[in-house]
Parts: structure tokens; sequence; C-alpha cells
């Protein structure tokens, strides 16, 4: 197993200003990636496909979790099982000795060596002053590789890219986007690395390009048998180059598996969405349901965007606060007045007739009013109580698996 | 019925110029955007598509020049060709890009750029971010909305509002045309061309309307804008108001655009980029402009945000009655929406026609292969 790394957690602070700020970027994540394993990091801007990426290539601490990097198999094995007996003291053990994360700085260095990355932007995250020769073999210079080893893994790179000569000699802002990925492309790959990390390789690049560089992505992947972990946000492209996808959604993991099953079967929600966008067979509305996202979600994190949320799905008292507001908003009543005290939501102004009529007219529009389990008559006002949210499984599913509330046992009978 | 043509460009020719060298990065382009009518402009990269989108817009970086050509934006030139002599008394062709491109900017045609979350303030509201463009080209407008509410016919709205209610659209339009001025008009339009309210709550709103709210002295201070301008105490209360007006606008177009108003006060980094692509776009068409030009809309955005993006596009490009022009590298995306697609390839253009016709038969090797090339699932 190349990387196995598991309940990855990671949250940014703020400082200045915005002191204690927290924004939870990505919050309990495992994944297992082998020897010539693609595997594609599939979501929105922001979902944490990036800080992901960056944590499995050892330059970012996460705040909690384990990563294995190029074990043997029976560390994992055994880890595995230490984690379903919750048997918190192997766990431990094994994390001192094998786990990336406790290494020393030498031995984390020697680690980083097999490690090669393709950062976003690949313009920015180069030395404008170097040449395009001198910039892919920086990476060569720092591990030590002679004169010659250079020379002739230069030779290999330019073969296998596809670099041509007269490029070499120029500068990263004399050259066009698709080259620029290609040079970032061979300095990722100039220390013969056997896990590699892509962040966006083809994102702002024409079709034509994009092609191009996922072509040579493949080529490098059969001859090196190097395992890599693409993000993008495009399903079609990973469809295209994967043969595992992760399909994650504000931090968490909605989905994972096979590519071909996933996206010809999606069970998650947002899978679905997401496949049927880039089959251009979507045709519902779904600008309803975008809403400002707040970091502290209970229950399901795509439950407010999702089409077939439900009560348990994690409906909070603000959310319904803030739909009960909007929807009542439009229509000026006399004496309308909104509340929320000890975790109840008190209405005033408006009669229990009405906001039943209100709450089955935009119940189909309005998912969070699902979440209203009962509204009493209180002297001058009505007060509205909420269900109790479910925290969500992983559930396994054909050769996938998924994290959503349809496919528990106990509540399955409700949708 | 022929429509009519917004703008046309003919011979464009624009180089940037370097110290050492010159580039062409526009050799000759022919353009033409009718009226309520969507255009696709498809290439790849480094083609030369925002270059014609800055020239158009007046826009071009200090080193780039037009050469040669002609811009014609709405029955006026853009472009004037002078000849002036040198300090060697010899004659020079001049190209000069006309002042009154100023005067269509921001009103007549619009722009949405690249990368939303760049071009917005981060310490200014998005709503302010929306309204600003009023402020700048046409405060007036801010004050005349305020004034018309204060004068309308109250009874005219309660007849304006029956004859809603018993369904004679085509009476109460002529209705509408003949009783209220223009700003009231706006606000009453705003309000019935909404989707996502009932009848019974657009009723409530248009009466809501009638009902004056301002204060003495903010009556004193509009009907005295001159003296209230100069005057510390009285210029704060005429601002507010204006302000307050602002907002109002702002969420009027939002809820035209089906968004949630609730984003006015909130701040670019609490958004998301689908989002703020959206708030973009209502601040390009808060002036009412008859042409936007969208540079890579959804170059940047998840698909899910993209589609959200093209449906919100096709909605107000139907109430608000616009051309538009999306620059995109993606052709697959503009099948649906554009009805014409022109090919740019190296700052020329090669194949202009109907989407359908580009797509299923094109003669053209270049169109042929960014079509092949596209991934599909």
């Amino acid at each position: 197993m190349r990387i196995a790394a598991y309940n990855l957690k990671k949250t940014y602070e703020s400082g200045g200003a915005a002191f204690g700020h927290k924004v939870r970027s990505i919050n309990d994540i495992s994944l297992k990636i082998r020897e010539g394993q693609i595997v594609s990091l599939v979501g929105e801007n922001g979902s944490g496909k990036t800080t992901l990426g960056l944590i499995l290539s050892l330059l970012l601490r996460p705040d909690s979790g384990q990563i294995f990097f190029d074990v043997p198999d029976w560390v994992i094995n055994r880890y595995e099982i230490a984690l379903l007996k919750k048997d918190l003291d192997s766990m431990r053990e094994l994390g001192k000795d094998y786990s990336a994360l406790n290494k020393s700085k030498l031995g984390l260095m020697d680690i980083r060596k097999k490690i090669g990355v393709l950062f976003q932007d690949v313009a920015s995250s180069v030395d404008p002053r170097q040449t395009v020769y001198d910039i892919i073999k920086e990476p060569m210079v720092v591990s030590k590789y002679t004169d010659e080893q250079i020379h002739n893994r230069m030779n290999e790179l330019k073969n296998d890219v596809g670099i041509d000569d007269d490029i070499l000699h120029r500068y990263p802002h004399e050259l066009s986007d698709g080259q620029k990925q290609k040079i970032g492309i061979a300095r990722a790959l100039a220390t013969n690395p056997i896990f590699l990390f892509l962040d966006e390789p083809t994102s702002n690049l024409d079709p034509i390009n994009q092609r191009i560089i996922l072509d040579i992505l493949k080529k490098i992947n059969s001859k090196t048998r190097a395992s890599m972990l693409i993000t993008t946000h495009n399903i079609a492209l990973a469809n295209y180059i994967a043969g595992d996808i992760m399909v994650m959604f504000k931090g968490e993991t909605e989905e994972k598996g096979p590519t071909k099953e996933v996206i010809n079967n999606p069970q998650h929600p947002y899978t679905k969405e997401l496949t049927s966008v880039a089959a251009r067979k979507a045709n519902y509305d779904i600008l309803y349901y975008e809403r400002p996202y707040n970091s502290d979600v209970k229950g399901c994190v795509y439950h407010r965007m999702c089409p077939v949320s439900f009560e348990i799905c994690g409906w909070t008292i603000d959310e319904v606060y803030l739909d009960l507001k909007k929807s009542f908003g439009p229509l000026d009543l006399p004496n309308f007045k909104l509340k929320i005290e000890k975790g109840k939501i008190l209405l005033y102004g408006v009669n229990k007739d009405q906001l039943v009529k209100m709450i089955n007219l935009y119940k189909n529009k309005i998912r969070s009013f699902y979440a209203i389990k009962d509204i009493k008559q209180e002297d001058e006002h009505l007060s509205i109580e909420l269900f109790d949210y479910k925290e969500v499984q992983m559930h396994k599913v054909g050769n996938a698996e998924v994290k959503c509330h349809l496919f528990e046992e106990d509540v399955s009978t409700l949708f | 019925m022929e429509k009519k043509e917004l703008l046309t460009v003919k011979g464009l020719e624009v180089v940037f110029e370097s110290r050492f060298n010159q580039i062409d990065v526009l050799k000759g382009v022919d353009f033409s955007l009718k009226e309520n009518e969507t255009v696709g402009l498809v290439g790849v990269n480094g083609s030369g598509k925002s270059t014609f989108a800055l020239s158009l817009m007046g826009l071009l970086p200090r080193n780039a020049k037009i050469v040669n050509g002609s811009i014609n934006i709405n029955g006026s030139d853009m472009i004037i060709n002078e000849f002036e002599k040198d300090s060697y008394n010899r004659k020079r062709h001049r190209i000069l890009v006309n002042e009154g491109i100023e005067k269509l900017r921001g009103r007549f045609i619009t722009m949405v750029t690249q990368e939303a979350a760049s071009y917005l303030d981060p310490l200014l509201t998005v709503g302010y971010q929306i309204f600003e463009s009023v402020l700048f080209h046409n405060k007036e407008r801010l004050i005349k909305r305020i004034d018309s509410r204060e004068k309308v016919d109250k009874g005219a709205l309660l007849n304006y509002v029956k004859l809603l209610n018993s369904k004679d659209y085509k009476i109460a339009d002529k209705f509408l045309d003949g009783n209220f001025d223009e700003y009231i008009r706006e606000q009453i339009l705003n309000i019935t061309r909404r989707d996502d309210l009932t009848d019974e709550d657009k009723k409530n709103l248009i009466l809501a309307l009638g009902r004056a709210k301002l204060s003495s002295v903010q009556r004193f201070v509009l009907s005295h804008k001159g003296v209230a301008s100069r005057i510390p105490g009285l210029r704060y209360i005429l601002n507010q108001l204006i302000l307050e007006e602002g907002y109002q606008l702002a969420g009027e177009i939002l809820g035209l655009m089906g968004l949630d108003p609730t984003i006015l006060h909130m701040f670019p980094n609490q958004l998301s980029g689908g989002m703020l692509q959206a708030v973009l776009i209502a601040s390009a068409i808060v002036n009412n402009p008859r042409i936007i030009i969208m540079d890579e809309p959804a170059s940047s955005l998840d698909p899910i945000a993209q589609y959200k993006l093209f449906n919100l596009l096709s909605k107000i490009k139907a109430t608000f009655n616009l051309s538009l022009i999306l620059v995109a590298h993606d052709i697959s995306l503009l099948t649906r929406f554009a009805d014409r697609i022109a090919v740019i390839e190296d700052g020329a253009i090669v194949e202009v026609g109907d989407t359908s016709s580009v797509i299923n038969n094109s003669s053209n090797e270049y169109t042929k292969r960014l079509i092949k090339s596209v991934i599909n699932i």
C-alpha cells in the first residue's frame, strides 16, 4: 500500500482581525491508495480537496489522524483491526513506529523525495527568474544528483512529458498555459517519485490542451507505476483518467469507490447531481438551495442543498428560522415577529392555520420545513419544535461507500 | 422582421507592444451582435478572446494598441482615425478610442470579468457593490425613485391591483404605461416579474409602495437637495437616504434573479464562487444595459455552479431583454445557451454560424478538433 490515511481532520484558524475564527477544512477522511492507482478527488471549490492533497503529500500537518506512507501491508491490516476494536494502545504503538507524521525531520525529508507535487497555478509556484531548465533541475540538485544523472534524467523527462528543446532556455512568462503545465509535471516527476499529487492539472486549459495533459499523465502512470492523486471539479475528467474516485463536499467524503461504478450508478444525491450536470441531463432548478455556508454543520453536510433531505438530516433552529423569515418577510404582515428562545422558534402575529398553509405551500421547495415536529399555540404566539438530527455513517453499497441517511436501516422507511 | 444590430466590428487589429518586439494579437476580426441574441466566442488559451472583449469595452491595457478596424456600438463609431503632423512635419496616422465609450460603458455595455473573487472589494458589503455603479453613473435615479414613491397616486395603485385581480393583463399593462412615471413603473415591474412570489404577495408589495415612510426632515432634504448637500448634517441624511434606496434596488435585482436577498449585507468572503459570480452579474445589470460581455464566466466554477450560472443567465436575459457575448474555451458549455458561435483561432475568426450547424457539421478542421477533444461522461 502506497498511502493509507485514517480519520484526517484539519481546521484553519485565522489570526489578525478575525482572530479565533475557525474554518473546518476537512473532517474525518480516510483514504487508501495502492501502487499505480489513480484516485481523483471531485468536489466543488472550497470542499477541501487541496488541503487533503497537501496533507497526504506531507506538506501540511493534520490536526489529528494517521498517515502511513509506503509501509508493509501487515501494518495497515493490524491498524485497521485496532481501529475496528477501538484499541487505542496498539493504534498508538503502530503510529509511533510507522506513521509518517511521527518521523523525525531527516526521516520526513527522505519520504518527501518520493513525493511529487504539481501545484494549481504553475506560473505562480515557480521562480520567474529561473529558466525552464533550472526549474526542472532544482529538485534533482536538492536530492544531490550528479551532473551526469541530471543530464540523463532530463533527457528522459523531455521524452516522457514532451517538452521541446527550444523551450528549455526560456523563462516561465514566455510560455503558453499548456507548456507551463508540462513544465510543472516535469518538475514534479524529476526525482522519480512514487506518489504524485496533481492539484487541478487541467482547470484553466482549453479542451485540446486538457486532453494532451491527461494523456501524458496516463502514459507516465503506466510507465512508472506511480500512484496519483488528482483533484478536479470536473467529474468527466475523473472518468477519463482515474480508476477510483472520491466525491467530497464541504470537507467530508460523500461517496468513494471505483469510478465506473460511481459514475454509472451514483448513490449519494450530490453525486447524482454532479453526474447529471456533467452528462447535461439535469433539468430541475437547483438555484433555490444555494445559501451561504456556515462551518459548524450538524448531521449531514449536504442537507441544505439536498433535494431529498428530510427531518433527521441535520436541520438546526437557525436554518428553519431563516427560511421562515424569508418566506414570511415579503408578505409585510402587521405585528409579525420571529424570535429564538430556549431552542424554540416563537412566532408572533400569525395564527396556526396561516402557518400550516404556508408550510404546506412551500414544503417541497424549502426542505427545512420538513424538520418541524410540532406547532403549539401558546398565549399570543406560536412555538415551533424541531425533530432531532442523526449523525451520518458510511454505508457500503456494492463496491462503493456512501455517506447518506438514505441507507440507514431504521430510517429507510421514512423516505 | 430583421433584428437591429447593436454591435458591429470590422477588421479589428490589435498589437501588444513591448520594448523589443510587437505581437499581433488580433488580426482582423469581424463580428456582429444583434438585438436579444447570445453569441459564444470560443478558442484555445491565448487566441485573443479576452483581448477582443477588452477592446470592445475600451479597456485595453496601456501596451496594447488598436492598429486598424472599426467598432460600432449602437450606431456610433468607437474608433476615430486621425491624421496629425509629428515634429518632423510628416503626416502620421493615429487611432483614438472615442470618448463616447465612457458614456456607454457601465450603462449600455457592461462586462463581467474573469475572476469574480478578485474584482469585489473585501471591505464592502455585497449589496453596496451591486448598486455602486448606479451611484457613480446615475445617482439621480436613486433620488427619483424615492421621490416617485412619495408622489405616487395610491388610488391608481389600488386600481392597478384590481386590474391584476381580474387578470386582464393587457389592460393592466396599458394602465401601467399611462398612469405612472418611469421610476415607479420600474419598481412595479420588478415586483411583478418575480417568479418566487405568489400573486397575493405581489399585490401586497405593490400596495406597500404607496405607503410613504419618510419623516418631515427627510422630505425637506429631498425637496431641497442643493441646499442639503452643502450642510453637513443634512448631507448625511441625504446620503443615508440614497444608500438605503441603493440597497433596496439591489434587493429588487437579486429578487428578480431568484437569489436570496439576505446576502445583501454580507461580505464577499462569506459567499461561494458561484454566488460571487451571480453578484457580479447583478452589478452588471443594475444599470439596465443592453449588452453584457462575460469573459470566461464558468472556467473556475464546479459543474453544478456552472449549470446554475447558465440557468440564471438565460433567466435574466429574458427578463432584461439582453444581448450576451459569452467568451469561453469550453465549446460544450455554449451548445445550450448560445444562438450563434464564433470560433477564434490565433487572432482571427475562422467560423461563425448557428450553434447547431457549428457543432454538428462544421467544415473547419480547428473547430472539429475543439469539439472532438471535449471529454464527456
